[in-house]
């Protein structure tokens, strides 16, 4: 029984780490580079700022994270 | 005391609103062509069709909802045809730490969303020391727009045209100081390269005058959905949603012996186009269609020359993720951000 409650115990854990992630400090992206999220599955890729490395990922939905 | 025309000041929204319902709080000061003052119209209806009063006439009146839009025609500028395609086509990026700053502008994806960046529009006209006009329209989205470029001398051989909705939502008096004008910098046509399906038209001194456009199809009575809200018991809209949208492309050039458009339609040959107009190194607008098709080739006559004139039709690329894309170049930071 003990184990069991242990057990519920790290599953919270782990859901409320999920759910609730703890903030750390996101560095900029590198000079050169410009960050896109898709604002639906939070993807974030850092790309070239050339419109051709921005294009094809603004045409499908990412958008400027603005720092 | 009346007021001239010529005295309206017009302030259009720099950064995007956070919501349709929150003003924006910065300004761009542009000069305009046309010659409209917007009205916040508001819609009654009446019961002259109903039945059981005796007669046709009118009776009662009731509040319906607010109709508020309006166009913009103007000299394109790289300031201003940068804020018409940020907010027509949706997703725009802005890259540089300083002056001039690189804007990448795409449509929105609409698996992503299918409302475009709302801006706010002030419109003022002082008269009597007072202000005849005072409006600010909360809420606004880009119907369509149309950049358009012909030969002939000075600024008219580039212009910008912008049609514009409201939510309904407006304050008046607006409270807001718009600021100074913007400094814009036109980009006449003579600065312009254009390359269609391989075939360069500016090397070859055969572009004659064109057009290229967006349009939205916004869904306009679908913004009056149960709880949009109210304002002064009229409805206003909570949201304006892209319908089908319409990219187009035209042109009309000399037609040589040696002109490929018809055959470029008759065999569907698929090739980029792009459009490139500037006021210098640091001001400047790029159109690309990533995959362009013919849709007509027509022969026609301009200033007694036989010319063709090309209706596009943009297709969309699997490799770039859009139809259209514009990068442009200018001195203000943050537009449609």
């Amino acid at each position: 029984m003990p184990d069991l409650k242990q057990e519920l115990a790290d599953v919270a854990a782990a859901i409320e780490k999920v759910e609730h992630p703890a903030s750390v400090p996101v560095a900029p992206p590198a000079p050169g580079k410009v960050r896109l999220r898709h604002p639906n599955t939070g993807d974030v890729q850092d790309v070239d700022a050339e419109p051709e490395a921005m294009i094809p990922l603004m045409g499908r939905g990412y958008q400027q994270v603005k720092e | 005391m009346p007021a001239r025309i010529q005295q309206l000041v017009l302030g259009l929204g720099a950064n995007k609103q956070t919501a349709i319902g929150s003003a924006g709080s910065t300004f761009l000061r542009f000069k305009k062509l046309d010659t409209t003052v917007t009205t916040p119209k508001p819609v009654f209806e009446n019961d002259a069709a109903e039945i059981g009063k005796g007669h046709e006439f009118i009776t009662q009146t009731f509040p319906s909802h607010y109709d508020v839009a309006n166009r913009l025609e103007k000299y394109a500028s790289a300031e201003f045809v940068t804020w018409a395609v940020a907010y027509g086509l949706g997703n725009a990026s802005v890259t540089g730490s300083s002056a001039p700053y690189t804007y990448t502008i795409v449509p929105i994806d609409p698996g992503t969303t299918l409302e475009l960046p709302y801006f706010s529009l002030c419109e003022q006209v002082a008269e009597g020391g007072g202000k005849a006009v005072d409006n600010l329209y909360i809420g606004c989205a880009i119907e369509d727009w149309t950049y358009q470029f012909s030969y002939g001398p000075g600024r008219a051989s580039s212009k910008m045209t912008v049609n514009w909705v409201g939510s309904g939502q407006l304050t008046t008096p607006s409270g807001i100081t718009v600021p100074a004008l913007t400094t814009e910098n036109n980009m006449l046509a003579a600065s312009m390269s254009l390359s269609v399906n391989g075939v360069d038209y500016v090397s070859t001194k055969r572009i004659l005058s064109g057009s290229i456009g967006w349009k939205n199809n916004l869904l306009l009575n679908a913004g009056f959905y149960p709880g949009s809200g109210l304002q002064n018991g009229l409805q206003i809209r909570g949201r304006m949603e892209i319908g089908a949208r319409v990219p187009t492309f035209q042109f009309t050039a000399r037609l040589l012996s040696g002109s490929t458009e018809y055959n470029t339609l008759v065999n569907q040959t698929t090739g980029t186009a792009t459009l490139s107009v500037n006021h210098d190194a640091g001001n400047s607008v790029s159109f690309s269609f990533p995959k362009m098709a013919f849709q007509v080739v027509e022969n026609a006559e301009a200033d007694g020359i036989v010319a063709v004139t090309i209706t596009g039709a943009p297709q969309y690329d699997t490799v770039s993720s859009t139809v259209m894309s514009v990068t442009t170049k200018c001195g203000i930071n943050n537009i449609g951000q």
